[in-house]
Formats: C-alpha cells, structure tokens, sequence
C-alpha cells in the first residue's frame, strides 16, 4: 500500500473547475500556482452531438442532456524544484433538477507534475436524479503522478458511468480510489494503456452496498512495454438485494519482461438475495513476469468475532473492527480519516439491523 | 464463584462434554488436565459464551447467576477472562486502539507502566495488533489485556505452551501478584506441562477424559500424572468402580 499522509493534509495549491448542471462554469486557479506551473485551458465544442440533442429535447418527457464539449487542460511543472509535490484538482458538480450529465475531459500533465484530483457533488434540491456520464483522458508524461479519489457522499440520487482512458509515459504512477456507499447505479469503465517502460498503477475500490444498488466493474490494463507493474485490490461488502458484476483484464504483450501484475476481489455476502459475477483474466503471452489473480466470496470470520467479543466488544462493534480491519489494506485510517467516518456510518447501517449470528 | 452442574453440552449434535461438575471458591486456583480431545478447551470456550456450542443440560453459574445463555461480551463483563491458546492476529488496528475499544478509560500512561511489567516494548503499542509477534509476545499481550480488564475469574488456556523459562517465571510472577491485590479473584489454568507446580501451587487438581471429570484432588494428583501418566489412573478408576 502506498502511504499518502502528506496529500490530503497538506494540499494548499489548488485549481478548482466548476460545472452547473453539467455545463462549465468557471475554472479559479490558486495565485501561486501561476508562477510555478504553467497551466492552459479551453472547449472544445461537438456539432454532432448538438444535433442529437435537438432530437431529445423534442420529446416532451425526455431528460435533460447537459452540452458536449470536451474541457482539455494541461499541466506543466516549470520549477524543478518543486517535484514531488502534489496540486490539488477539485471537480465541483452542482445540479439544480434532474439531468445527464455528459462531461468530457482531457487531461495533460507535462513531465513530473503531481496531481490530486477529487470531485465534489452537490444538488440543490432532494428530489434530484442525476446520471453522470464521465469521459475522462489522463495522459502522463514522463515522471507524472495522478492520484485519483472517487466519492460521492451520502448521496443516493447519483448513478455514474465512468468511462476513464490513461496513457502513461515512463516512470509514472496512477493511484486509484473508487469508493461507493451510497451510489444507485456504478458503472466504471477503466482502460489503462502503458506507452513505455516503468509504469505504476494501483486500483483500489471499496464497494458496500444495500438495497437495489447495482455496480459494473470493467477494467483493462495493456502492458504494452516491459518493467511495469499493476495491482488491483477489491473489497465489496453487499446486503439485501445488491448486485455486482467486476471483470478485470490483464493483457501482457510479445517480448515485454519482468512486469508485475495481480488482481484480488475480497467479497462478503450478508444476505441470500445478493447476486455477484466475478472474472479476473490474464492474458500472457511472455516469460519472465509476475502475474497472479484471486478472488474471495465469504461470510465473516466467527472465531474473530468471537475473540473481541470475549474481552466485551459487543457484537456489531465487533463485525465493524473486523471489517475496518479488512479495509485498511486498501485505505489508511490516518490519512482519510473524513472517509473512514462514512464507512463507519453505512457499516453501522447495514449491520444494525442484521439478525444473523456473526 | 463458579458451579459447573450437570453439564452436557455438543456441537453438530455430537455430545463433547457430559455430565460435568466444577465448583470453584472465591480466591481458589484450579488445574485442568487431561489427554488431548478430551475436552479441556472446549469447556473453557462453554463459560464464555462461544455460540457454537449448544448447552443441552446442566447449569453454568457465576457469582449466583446462571450465564448458560448469556452472549461472550455479556459474560466477560461480568469479570470472566479467557487467554487463548491462539489469539488472533487484527491487521490494521494498533494495540492501543484495540485497548481503547476494551475500556475507554484507559490512559497511554497506565498502559505504558503495565507494559514495563510485562518487559513490553512501548513501540510494540503501535504495531497491528499480534501481527508479526512470536508466540511468547502474544502470550505476553493476553496478560496484558487480562491486567486492563481486571476480571474476577481468569481463564489461562495453554498460557505455558512454546515460551521459555524466563517469559513463564516472569508471567506467573505477575499472575500471583494480580491474586494477591485480588484475593477474590479465582484461577482456572489449562495445561499439559506437569512443572506447573514449579510455578504455581494449585488448591485443586482436576483430570479430565471424554468430556466429564474422572478425577480431581490435591497438588499431589499432578506428581502421580507424571509418573504413570494419564491412560493407568483413568484405568484405576474403571477397576474401582
């Protein structure tokens, strides 16, 4: 696991890209950034697709389709001294009714530019449902690192489909944090494409759901070239009626060597409804690498639950430590300390009202 | 403190205790043992409330109340401390936190100085809690947790197993001088080690073969063990009857 203590506690610098109802606001960029980085942006405007926007909104009962630009921003660090230093990328969504919003963003960070990008969702009113249709293109240059968070807090009327292409250079790294507690609807689509030697890629996705939530998983990582190295690790804890589908696919192409790659789904089931389809794939065609792929669909391990609740741990205090203890492969309690209160919170939800002995 | 009556207990419908009778006073030390699979595990794991043993006759009663159907936290809050044989291992909580989830009272302070006792090193707080620690640190850390929680009745399954005389000298040191701050506080201890004796005097000796007691006595019953051993004093008893 890769510690991140000093991003999220000592982020100043910031660019901050508002949309409203789907449609770009305004970008505010923090002043000292401006002397150290040089940063570009602008739209970049489909004809198609305005046309087939005409057609939808003709209909009365249609939903509302946001407009379809694609936002393109680069990056550039221009001090070198100030490498290995993280700038914070704040994606700011706030609806006022119920839309798709189609969002279409390409990202370019020049070489050795650290970027911490995290999206924020508001809606303005309670009887909002939102579709978030995301098209997102990271291309990293040489010694650039992206560190993605994915959350939506308490918000049970979001449903994403999250369609993210990386292009990574050498010696860069791109840190995934999916999590989903209270999505309807999840659907991510992730292609990970390696242009040359020494690339690092880590996918960690948390999932704990209830009720009707769906989640789709697609992943794909290309190793194109040699020495590079991919982990994905998978948590999902599921209640009710919930459903998931995951599906991760490693391609490791002619005469590449020593690349590292391994997939590991942890699931835990808590009710009989719950329908899960897991299917990690390798495809190899050298020698000379580390591949490796498991998955894990359990109940909870009783002889834990059993010990703390001997020494007077009562017992859903008990199945949360268990889990927070599972969890922590993925995230540190220190360093996302906000998140881990939500966690606790929808686990305390799930496992109140659970009468099943451990 | 304790009275064990009529107890006949199994798991998947397979009887592994029957008709077991214990009775320990307040401030006693008891010794439980017995050839392997006969049960002496399975009876401390009974007490405490393990749910996958069904009790099917019988009472298990502590301080005058009847804890047959009590959950484990109900009953060690009741001041009823069981050491495992094989504690687990948590990834991802340090052992203070696990401390603090024990009893929030407790202060870094007050922990440190017990650490000192048990020749605990300070830095061992903030490791995950029995990852990565030899057996003889595990042993150590249930000790630990025991003198936070100050029970009334301990429970020490196999606390001698794979430590060395020093690590055993010094454990028993500290568990005779909980007793004696706690003269009430009564001793159960699960062992196959005859040298016991060296370490602790017991008050009663109990042996126990196919779930239910054959035979108990004083500190002598564990010098005839070691020299006939278990097998010709449970055959002696048959011959009696």
């Amino acid at each position: 696991m890769i510690n991140n203590k000093f991003i999220i506690n000592n982020l100043k610098y910031y660019i901050n890209i508002l949309f409203f109802n789907g449609l770009f606001l305004k970008i505010k960029i923090h002043k000292k950034l401006k002397k150290f980085y040089n940063i570009k942006y602008y739209l970049k405007k489909k004809k198609k697709i305005k046309n087939i926007k005409k057609k939808i909104n003709s209909k009365a009962l249609s939903p509302f389709i946001s407009n379809l630009y694609t936002l393109i921003l680069y990056i550039k660090n221009k001090n070198i001294y100030l490498y290995n230093k993280y700038i914070k990328l704040n994606l700011n969504f706030i609806n006022s009714f119920s839309l798709i919003n189609n969002i279409n963003i390409l990202l370019i960070l020049d070489n050795r530019t650290f970027l911490f990008i995290k999206e924020t969702f508001k809606n303005i009113k309670s009887n909002i449902y939102i579709i978030n249709n995301f098209f997102f293109k990271i291309y990293l240059k040489k010694k650039s690192n992206v560190i993605y968070l994915k959350y939506k807090k308490n918000n049970f009327s979001i449903s994403t489909i999250n369609n993210i292409i990386i292009y990574q250079k050498k010696f860069t790294k791109f840190i995934l944090y999916d999590i989903n507690l209270y999505e309807k609807f999840n659907y991510n689509n992730i292609i990970i494409n390696n242009l040359s030697n020494y690339c690092l890629s880590r996918i960690n996705s948390i999932i704990i759901s209830s009720n009707t939530q769906t989640t789709n998983f697609y992943l794909l990582i290309n190793n194109n070239y040699s020495y590079c190295n991919n982990k994905q690790y998978y948590i999902g804890i599921y209640d009710d009626s919930s459903k998931s589908i995951l599906k991760g696919l490693i391609n490791v192409k002619k005469n590449t060597k020593n690349n590292i790659s391994y997939q590991n789904y942890k699931n835990f089931i808590l009710s009989n409804k719950v329908y899960i389809n897991l299917k990690p794939y390798l495809n190899i065609y050298t020698n000379n690498i580390k591949c490796s792929h498991g998955v894990n669909i359990g109940k909870i391990n009783k002889f834990f639950i059993y010990y703390l609740q001997s020494r007077g741990i009562k017992l859903y205090k008990a199945k949360i430590l268990f889990f927070l203890s599972i969890l922590y492969k993925i995230i540190n309690i220190k360093t996302f300390k906000c998140l881990f209160k939500d966690i606790k919170n929808k686990l305390k939800l799930i496992l109140n009202k659970k009468k099943f002995y451990v | 403190m304790l009275k064990i009556k009529n107890l006949y207990s199994s798991i998947n419908n397979t009887l592994i205790i029957k008709n077991l009778n214990l009775k320990i006073n307040n401030g006693e030390i008891h010794i439980l043992m017995g050839p392997n699979g006969s049960g002496k595990s399975t009876l401390s794991y009974i007490i405490t409330g393990k749910p996958k043993y069904k009790i099917n006759k019988g009472k298990i009663i502590f301080c005058k109340k009847i804890i047959n159907t009590l959950s484990p936290d109900k009953i060690s809050k009741l001041g009823i401390f069981l050491s495992f044989q094989n504690p687990i291992e948590i990834d991802g909580i340090t052992m203070f936190n696990f401390f603090k989830n024990i009893k929030k009272k407790n202060n870094l302070k007050k922990i440190y100085k017990l650490c000192k006792i048990l020749n605990i090193d300070k830095k061992d707080l903030y490791r995950f809690f029995n990852l990565g620690f030899s057996g003889g640190e595990k042993k150590k850390n249930e000790i630990l947790q025991m003198l936070i929680l100050k029970p009334k009745f301990i429970i020490l399954d196999e606390i001698d197993s794979g430590l060395d005389i020093d690590t055993i000298k010094l454990l028993f040191k500290i568990i005779k001088h909980y007793l004696k701050n706690n003269p009430k506080c009564s001793l159960l201890i699960i062992t196959h080690n005859t040298n016991i004796i060296k370490y602790i005097i017991p008050n009663r000796v109990h042996i126990i073969y196919n779930g239910s007691i054959i035979l108990s006595g004083n500190s002598e019953l564990i010098y005839r063990i070691e020299k006939n051993g278990y097998y010709s004093l449970i055959k002696k008893k048959h011959n009696d009857k």
